[in-house]
């Protein structure tokens, strides 16, 4: 379970914020100063990446649904999927590993964090024909529909 | 820089940092979505502007930099929707002791 960090969502509000003014606006052309090292603003580290879990959007595409993550600068093996016929579990884990070699002083410091995400299926799908792939830091599932789950649609006829 | 299309302009996640020894600057933006075609980087001694189009909107962000970098020398890769740019400082970074009265 990822512990609430109040920066990580303030940083993660200041970041909606804006987007949104940039969506109302149309974009900016001013230029932002990139602070270093100590500054509060933004975080020195790509935080969001090693303890966030990420969103996912889920499209209905008639027989099939599609699951979309963004996670750029993942490691595929760092990801599991795994579904059930109405359900699928995604967990993945960041592993940042910083050494330092000093004269004989060897020293190694790990930064470790995992998240999971289980996500109720609007219909039953087939688990055998899933299909996943990771491009572009883009994580996409196909999910096909099972057969009693297709919209049936039938014509009718005005006497 | 002109799109081709009038699509959303979104601003990525950026961070920056100095690597151990003080000499480079390393940028990173994540520009999941992207297409190495479809990234274009610009560079100058003091700031950067990356432009990366997806099919729904397009990810811009222009930046300075606090310290004066060698953009000639930058070095810019981009894996799994990550770009990660190192570039050198222009001048050793050099930092007077205050003396605390």
């Amino acid at each position: 379970m990822p512990t609430w960090d109040p920066f990580r969502e303030f940083a993660r509000m200041e970041r909606d914020m804006r987007n949104m003014f940039d969506d109302f606006w149309g974009g900016r052309a001013r230029r932002e100063a990139l602070p270093g090292p100590g500054k509060a603003q933004l975080p020195a580290r790509r935080e969001e990446a090693l303890v966030g879990t990420p969103t996912v959007d889920i499209v209905d595409k008639k027989d099939k649904l599609v699951l979309r993550s963004e996670m750029p600068g993942a490691k595929k093996d760092n990801i599991r999927i795994s579904v059930e016929e109405d359900r699928i579990h995604i967990s993945g884990k960041v592993e940042r590993e910083e050494e330092e070699k000093k004269e004989d002083y060897y020293y190694s410091e790990r930064a470790y964090s995992a998240w999971e995400r289980t996500i109720p299926l609007p219909v039953t799908i087939k688990p055998d024909d899933v299909k996943a792939k990771y491009k572009n830091g883009v994580l996409e599932v196909t999910l096909p529909k099972a057969e009693e789950a297709k919209a049936k649609v039938k014509d009718i006829k005005i006497e | 820089m002109a799109m081709k299309k009038d699509k959303t302009l979104v601003s990525p996640t950026v961070c920056g940092y100095h690597d151990e020894k003080d000499e480079n600057l390393i940028v990173e933006v994540e520009l999941p979505g992207v297409k190495k075609k479809d990234l274009k980087l610009q560079m100058t001694e003091d700031g950067f502007c990356a432009n990366g189009e997806r099919n729904d909107f397009c990810y811009e962000a222009c930046y300075n930099f606090m310290h004066e970098v060698d953009a000639d020398k930058a070095k810019a890769k981009f894996d799994s929707g990550l770009l990660t740019i190192t570039v050198p400082f222009l001048k050793p970074e050099e930092p007077r002791e205050i003396t605390i009265e």
